[in-house]
């Protein structure tokens, strides 16, 4: 892991970012000539582009609350009281039908979230003065069911998965039955890619079939808030990107042959000598120290057939239609998922296309895959992972002949298609995760899986092509959306592109603040006010008991308050009372030094 | 305003007659009165309490109550969170870190737009992340990292620690390595609220910190109660300092340095003498030093000058870390702390100290010399003899220094 201080006259806070990155990257591929260190300093790079005039005009605060005339907080706490009442109420209908186990039924929507059902019961057996249809009652159909889905078997599948577990049981193949590589079209490069990726990999075809997996369920990465009404969490944040290879689309003839027929010449080669090397390079041969921002300059990644000169729009439209339409086909294919990626994507007309219906594909692939009783099966997992592989060293960033400097010059919206394809990449790597994730899954220490295989060999390690430029390009577009200088110097590349995304109102004015702390909540006291709900709200300041909350304290307890059902706010200090406590941001000091004392 | 209390009292009504949960929120239970000052600092000493014992901590963020959290991916939730202006003030850090693990239970919320989000759930697999070695499978850590979400996750660990990062190290580790992170990012409009803070976090007695009468004296008491500081502070040049003796040596603020002030150096101790630690140095012969009878410096230190141990043959080179920096008047008793070899870094690497007295027998290795510092030069091997050369002894390198 590299934590070792750059002496490179970073200033500290840039140190802590890379820091930050370096911990992250050791769980990507090990060092290497563009990976390491060396991937920190795009991040760096991308300072140089850094902007530092904001000149920002702030509207006014949103109001985002309703206009009724009370502080700030109190909608919040109404509704989570509201919930937290509404959770009582339903335990007490579930305890009143002990033998329906199903309550997802009588669990509107919005309210399904299971870990909070299991807390806030917490709250009630907790408390000494409890509901009383509650006392005594096991709430374990909601509480016991876990909302970590990466256990053995506590994912809530398909109805498939529920409706025909016999068949799960003998329907896994073992990776014996269905060797045939790629599409029927697939070249003799492939095939050659396809052996030497078995090759590499000690499992192949020869090995004698494991123990099957006892069931093969899909376990949604974005678990918390899983569960069968409410669909799966995005995985990614959706965002537009034109539809740039219009003109030749991709053609379903075959992924691993696009190029060829269509006048490019590859000039890169995956070498694939060990099952944990990233795409083009190998991690054995590549040494501790690969010296920081380093650019290694290589040679070109593509050209074209009539050697006419390639364009950095020529490459995005080409890239687009191989990586993205000819990926996600290739891997449909293999999963046996039947989908018209284009039809998916792309509405008559349009220039442009959402990136949205990538969310749950992973899953779309995986019940594909059980559906072919391919689940968990090695042989699939390998074809899928050499797209992937192939896709990822596409993407190595592409440099100007002998000089460190990047090729091609993107603009904003050719650049999201680099960050597109990034996305699909990841997205086949969840995919794999899902087959290694079925229960009973066993992998031997060659074939990788078990030592973060899908990581490392797909995670870009270093300069990733078009993605630097889109940081640079996000971390503007942050600073002139009046995001904080603290906030964006956190960021890492990916964080960047992810965050100018994001719609923020505009709270506050952060043209003066610094690249660490940010002063935009520095609030004199003198001049703090307390807001209102209805900012032309002139009600009185609502205080508590002054008297009662020192007698509280002068015995050592914590005062806390209740709305009593005159409508009053009643101090009580008894130990054990269940009580939420508010964490907010107080734009003057309760604690001074000079109230103190 | 009764419409809302009535609204929520209707809904305790639905809840079966019982008595409906209760509350705390700084505003309404901490007293405001002038006349109330001290239960105001003891309401200050229960919140490690308040916080750890709430059955729930809601955080309530204008800009989080906007969010869907059902629908938004990790990492959007991770950015807002990370944006947010909650994470951005000082006194919300003890109150998210007591919150989470307390009890081993979960129970920090975010208020968003259809409800309460259960932070412990996105963090949930930090620790294991943590832990892994390079044999273990570690899915979870490489689905975070697909997620482009682990970046956010750990900083976001860093900026929100549990109760057990801050006061369970991890090996090699100094608490004030934790706090760095913690705080770092984080304002408050009052400096003397960051000591308080912190001792509240890592459970120790608040009390002290808040019967000190002056923002200086809570941080005394704060290194006081600390005991071991990283010595990686006696190398921070550009910090501000206390100003009392014996902690002239005291970060005022303990993010004024850099984040690596506090990465795996020896820790000090400090106690109501200065600050107690072990380095091999260098003590100039008293009679370089040139001071006229009332005791004043004829002389400053070159800023290229030679170093000479004729006992033990040493020699190197000296100069100041940049032309302009402050000029270091030649006391009798000047000596050098070496920064230790094996941390590297940018100059200054040695603090020129006034040796100010002696504790223990004279020529004992345990003798501990009790100074000052004075200013800061950079040292390196010798390439040719500058003049003019100063003698002087190395000391063992296992000296022991006092820092007033």
């Amino acid at each position: 892991m590299y934590l070792g201080l750059p002496s490179d006259g970073l200033c500290y806070h840039k140190v802590r970012v890379r820091c930050r990155l370096a911990i992250s990257l050791a769980y990507a591929p090990p060092a290497s000539n563009t990976g390491g260190p060396a991937g920190l300093s795009s991040l760096a790079i991308s300072r140089l582009y850094h902007i530092p005039s904001r000149v920002l005009s702030f509207s006014s605060p949103t109001t985002l609350l309703s206009t009724e005339q009370m502080p700030r907080w109190w909608n919040s706490f109404r509704r989570f009281a509201h919930r937290l009442l509404g959770m009582l109420l339903h335990w007490s209908q579930v305890e009143g039908q002990p033998t329906e186990p199903d309550v997802s039924e009588q669990q509107p929507p919005q309210r399904a979230d299971r870990g909070i059902n299991s807390r806030l019961n917490t709250i009630t057996v907790l408390g000494s003065v409890g509901v009383e249809q509650q006392s005594g009652s096991q709430p374990a159909p909601l509480s016991a069911e876990a909302c970590n889905l990466f256990g053995s078997s506590t994912a809530v599948g398909s109805p498939s998965d529920t409706s025909a577990p016999d068949d799960d049981k003998h329907g896994l193949l073992p990776g014996l039955e269905n060797p045939q590589p790629g599409h029927g079209t697939s070249s003799t490069s492939a095939v050659t890619l396809m052996r030497k990726v078995a090759g590499s990999s000690s499992s192949g075809t020869s090995l004698p079939p494991r123990p099957l997996p006892a069931e093969a369920e899909f376990i949604s990465f974005t678990v918390p808030h899983y569960s069968p009404t409410i669909p799966s969490r995005p995985e990614f944040t959706p965002f537009t990107v034109p539809y740039l290879c219009a003109s030749s689309p991709y053609d379903r003839l075959g992924f691993w042959t696009y190029p060829q027929r269509h006048g490019w010449i590859v000039h890169i080669t995956d070498t694939a000598c060990h099952v944990l090397c990233p795409p083009g390079r190998c991690h054995q041969a590549l040494g501790e120290d690969s010296g920081e921002d380093a650019r290694e300059p290589n040679l070109p990644i593509f050209s074209r057939v009539d050697e006419t000169e390639v364009q950095a729009t020529d490459k995005a439209a080409f890239l687009q239609a191989w990586l993205f339409f000819g990926v996600l086909d290739e891997v449909s294919a293999l999963c046996g998922l039947e989908i018209d990626v284009g039809k998916e994507f792309l509405t008559p007309g349009r220039r442009s296309f959402s990136t949205a219906k990538l969310n749950g594909l992973s899953r779309r692939w995986f019940d594909a895959a059980k559906q072919m009783k391919r689940a968990g099966d090695k042989s699939l997992m390998e074809r899928v992972m050499s797209v992937a592989r192939h896709t990822r060293l596409m993407l190595t960033e592409e440099l100007k002949v002998d000089e460190d400097r990047r090729k091609f010059e993107y603009t904003y919206a050719e650049c999201r298609i680099f960050q597109s394809l990034e996305i699909v990449i990841h997205l086949i790597g969840l995919h794999l995760l899902s087959h290694a994730n079925v229960t009973g899954f066993t992998a031997t220490e060659e074939e990788g899986w078990g030592r973060e295989r899908v990581l490392k060999c797909l995670e870009a390690a270093g300069y990733s092509e078009g993605i630097d430029q889109l940081s640079s390009l996000a971390q503007y577009e942050l600073g002139e959306k009046g995001w904080c200088p603290s906030q964006i110097e956190l960021m890492a590349p990916h964080e960047l592109a992810f965050a100018s995304l994001l719609e923020r109102p505009r709270i506050r004015d952060h043209s003066g603040c610094e690249d660490r702390v940010c002063g935009a909540y520095q609030t004199d006291e003198k001049t703090y006010k307390t807001r209102h709900v209805n900012n032309e709200c002139q009600c009185a300041f609502v205080e508590a008991e002054s008297a009662l909350l020192v007698d509280a304290l002068a015995q050592g307890r914590v005062p806390k308050v209740i709305v009593t059902d005159q409508l009053e706010l009643e101090v009580f200090a008894e130990d054990g009372y269940p009580y939420i406590a508010l964490s907010h941001v107080c734009t003057f000091s309760m604690y001074s030094l000079s109230d103190c004392c | 305003m009764r419409a809302y209390i009535a609204d929520l009292s209707e809904i305790h009504d639905r809840g079966s007659g019982s008595r409906p949960v209760g509350f705390w929120i700084d505003t309404l239970c901490i007293p405001v009165a002038p006349s109330a000052a001290e239960y105001r600092r003891k309401a200050i000493q229960l919140l490690g309490k308040t916080f750890s014992e709430a059955n729930a901590v809601l955080v309530l963020d204008r800009e989080l109550e906007i969010v869907d959290s059902f629908t938004t991916t990790f990492v959007e939730i991770g950015l807002r969170i990370l944006c947010s202006g909650w994470l951005k003030r000082l006194w919300t850090l003890q109150e998210a870190t007591l919150a989470s693990e307390a009890h081993g239970e979960e129970k920090l919320y975010f208020q968003m737009r259809d409800g309460p989000f259960l932070y412990q759930k996105y963090d949930r697999d930090r620790q294991s992340t943590w832990t892994t070695d390079n044999k273990t499978s570690e899915v979870q850590s490489e689905e975070r990292h697909l997620l482009f979400d682990f970046g956010v996750m750990v900083e976001l660990g860093a900026q929100i620690p549990s109760v057990r990062a801050m006061r369970v190290m991890r090996k090699g580790w100094s608490p004030f390595r934790v706090i760095y992170s913690a705080v770092e990012y984080r304002s408050t409009s009052k400096a003397e609220d960051v000591p308080v803070c912190v001792a509240s976090l890592l459970g120790l007695d608040v009390s002290t910190i808040l019967s000190a009468e002056t923002t200086e004296q809570r941080m005394v008491n704060f290194y006081l109660l600390m005991r071991e500081v990283p010595s990686g502070v006696l190398w921070c040049h550009q910090a501000q300092k206390l100003s009392t003796p014996p902690f002239r040596w005291a970060l005022s603020s303990i993010t004024d340095c850099p984040a690596t002030t506090y990465w795996d150096w020896a820790n000090g101790i400090c106690d109501v003498d200065g600050l107690h630690v072990r380095y091999s140095g260098f003590v100039f012969a008293q009679d370089e030093g040139k001071e006229t009878p009332d005791g004043m410096p004829e002389d400053v230190l070159p800023r290229f000058c030679t170093i000479a141990a004729p006992e033990t043959g040493d020699e190197l080179q000296l100069c100041w870390p940049t032309p302009t920096s402050p000029v270091i008047p030649m006391h009798r008793n000047l000596a050098l702390l070496f920064r230790p070899t094996e941390r590297n870094g940018k100059p200054p690497n040695v603090v020129v100290v006034v040796i100010e007295g002696t504790y223990g027998c004279e020529g004992d290795v345990e003798t501990e010399f009790v100074c000052k510092i004075v200013g800061y030069v950079n040292v390196y091997p010798r390439r040719h003899t500058q003049e003019p050369v100063f003698r002087g002894s190395m000391t063992s390198p296992n000296q022991r220094w006092r820092v007033t």
